[in-house]
């Protein structure tokens, strides 16, 4: 416990006092390696599934590592370039609707669109609200904050109507574009970046200059806060990329279909192990272009959870 | 003397118009401004507003969507689902449950692991760091493929590894009680890593002197994390116990792929059933269905707000 603390209490000998941090270190890092193992465990075993055939999944799931060897045959299957043999082998009825390649770029497609959308358009709002002075500023942004403590599930359903019937954008990706064009999380979390690190002389010598409003955004303030649009990019992409309960809805047509939804929609038919090879092998695709995003910009997003939770 | 009235009353009527010509052109002037914000607002009196109020309506009828006409019912739908609805009682039995489980478990881990990572002189924090943090950028669906297979009651590691001490194989997916445990477990996992990073910021803004502070007066570490520490976490606590609530209140996708529900509806879930009425063309029960979730979350807040009222900043609480 004594290591728990910031500030050790203990009042005895030094040295005890020592001995005693020592051992509560040691018992803190193991406990934390057990921690870490418990957490990366997942992950590992996800990758070692997706390397077994079906039968050694069939036989012998719990392995540490595949009895035969990596096998890569189900990451070839889902990206189009398995042999004949192999694809006859897989008992699959029709390999077409396993075109994970396809997936990939429509979830990349939906993803890019709307995280170009939401920072560009969260910015420019952020902006007018950190640095503008306007009738009725304060009121409009306390409608913005009120909505943060809208739960979705309020109009879920007529919203689902409106998109897909009146709009009639069934089987179209604007669902996932144009009604989060701008949010109000990510309003708040630019006009917080904007106010913090834009100094105001900035913005005045250039009003000054003859630079208009849009000049200013675009060419003074973006440049500037690059870091802070990284942030929103990445939890807008992490979000629009693992969306699914949306997805599950709009999206019917099998070539239009996302990655989450083609792996939910596998899993669901997918009754007993047979088929898992597959289904890992899409998982670990799927996860890998959030984990390098992870890994690149994973200061950026601390950063951007962070500040969801303490400003906010 | 008409005259003299009709000056009196002139005047204020001036300067009344004046001044909304004097808002009217600063607003003008403000134009670019309104144009910058009104993205939001046009989206959000689109799909936002709109949708809420003719749900209102949507929610009073029968309407199987497409071009039949809304068949006017009053409150039935609401009554329906109150009293009538076979699954909709279980779910939200399941949901608070789930509530009372991982709202105390999950923020108490959390804590406990932060307060761990915030030790002075600890190496490695940001690798630890990174690793819980790490399920934050898998979906929900991943982690419930991943899962599932991992709790297979013949085939999974959890059953295997409790084999190894002697333990019979736990029916995870199949059975009640083991079924909830599962769920947990996954959001656990899932969310563990957002509220330990969450909690660490917080922690690591306390002011070390404090601490320095309390051991002068003779404090031992119990009574620093107790009088110290939580009070200072107290508004951060707040913010989490209620995203967390609206979280588990719409909880989908991972309980659909783990469980779908089962068994006997023991995980099944409000959003499940919203789900189930779109599916079954009953829009107008699946919006009162939605307003009664957001009455719901609403009366949850509401409560949480009033009873931990004190949390709200942090000078209440050192004082207090």
């Amino acid at each position: 416990m004594a290591a728990l603390a910031p500030a050790s209490p203990a009042r005895p000998s030094k040295r005890s006092r020592s001995l005693r941090q020592a051992i509560g270190y040691g018992l803190l890092y193991v406990f934390l390696t057990i921690l870490a193992v418990i957490f990366l465990f997942p992950f590992y075993s996800m990758v070692v599934g997706s390397l077994m055939s079906k039968e050694e999944l069939f036989r012998s799931y719990p392995q540490l590592w595949p009895p035969n060897g990596p096998q890569f045959t189900a990451y070839r299957l889902l990206l189009q370039i398995a042999t004949p043999e192999e694809v006859a082998a897989s008992g699959l009825q029709n390999i077409n609707n396993y075109n994970f390649v396809r997936y990939i770029f429509n979830t990349l497609l939906i993803a890019s669109v709307a995280v170009a959308l939401q920072v560009f358009f969260n910015t420019l709002a952020g902006y007018t609200f950190a640095k503008r002075n306007f009738p009725f500023k304060n009121q409009l942004f306390s409608v913005i904050l009120a909505t943060l403590l809208l739960p979705a599930a309020i109009n879920f359903v007529p919203f689902y109507l409106l998109v897909a019937g009146t709009f009639g954008w069934k089987d179209t990706y604007w669902p996932f574009w144009i009604p989060s064009l701008a949010t109000a999380f990510g309003i708040f979390l630019m006009r917080q970046f904007i106010a913090s690190t834009i100094p105001d002389e900035l913005i005045d010598s250039a009003t000054i200059d003859g630079a208009s409003q849009f000049q200013i955004v675009t060419r003074i303030v973006m440049p500037i806060m690059a870091g802070g649009m990284v942030v929103l990019g990445i939890l807008t992409f992490v979000a629009v990329y693992n969306e699914y309960i949306l997805t599950n809805l709009i999206i019917s047509k099998p070539d239009l279909r996302t990655v989450q939804l083609f792996l939910a929609n596998f899993k669901q038919a997918t009754i007993r192990a047979p088929l898992y090879d597959l289904l890992f092998a899409g998982s670990v695709m799927a996860t890998i272009p959030l984990l390098i995003l992870f890994f690149v910009f994973q200061r950026k997003l601390v950063e951007g959870v962070m500040s969801g939770a303490i400003k906010g | 003397m008409a005259q003299a009235i009709g000056t009196t009353s002139a005047v204020p009527q001036a300067t009344r118009s004046t001044k909304w010509r004097a808002l009217l052109r600063e607003m003008w002037k403000h134009r670019v401004d309104y144009l910058f914000i009104s993205p939001f607002f046009i989206v959000f009196l689109v799909f936002g507003v709109y949708p809420t109020v003719w749900g209102l309506r949507l929610s009073l009828s029968r309407w199987p969507g497409g071009q039949k006409p809304m068949e006017w019912v009053g409150l039935n739908n609401y009554i329906g689902l109150l009293t009538s609805d076979p699954l909709l009682g279980k779910a939200f039995v399941n949901t608070m449950m789930l509530l009372g489980w991982i709202l105390p478990t999950g923020l108490a881990f959390a804590l406990i692991v932060a307060v761990m990572l915030n030790a002075r002189r600890l190496r490695g924090r940001g690798i630890f760091r990174t690793i819980y943090f790490l399920p934050f950028v898998t979906s929900g669906v991943i982690v419930a493929i991943v899962f599932s297979q991992f709790l297979d009651k013949n085939y999974g590691w959890v059953n295997l590894l409790l084999g190894k001490v002697g333990i019979p194989p736990v029916p995870w997916l199949t059975e009640a009680i083991p079924a909830q445990i599962s769920v947990t477990l996954l959001l656990h996992w899932m969310g563990s890593g957002t509220n330990i990073l969450i909690f660490l910021g917080a922690l690591q803004a306390i002011d070390r002197e404090l601490y320095e502070a309390a051991e002068i007066d003779g404090a031992n570490a119990v009574q620093s994390f107790f009088r110290i520490t939580v009070p200072m976490l107290r508004p951060v606590l707040l913010f989490m116990i209620i995203t967390a609530t609206i979280g588990l209140i719409n909880l989908y996708a991972q309980v659909k792929l783990l469980t779908n529900g089962g068994p006997q509806n023991n995980t099944y879930t409000m959003f499940m059933r919203m789900m189930d009425l779109i599916a079954g063309n009953r829009f107008g029960e699946g919006a009162a269905l939605g307003f009664l979730m957001g009455a719901v979350i609403l009366v949850i807040t509401f409560v949480q707000l009033r009873l931990l009222r004190s949390w709200w900043t942090v000078e209440g609480n050192l004082k207090g």
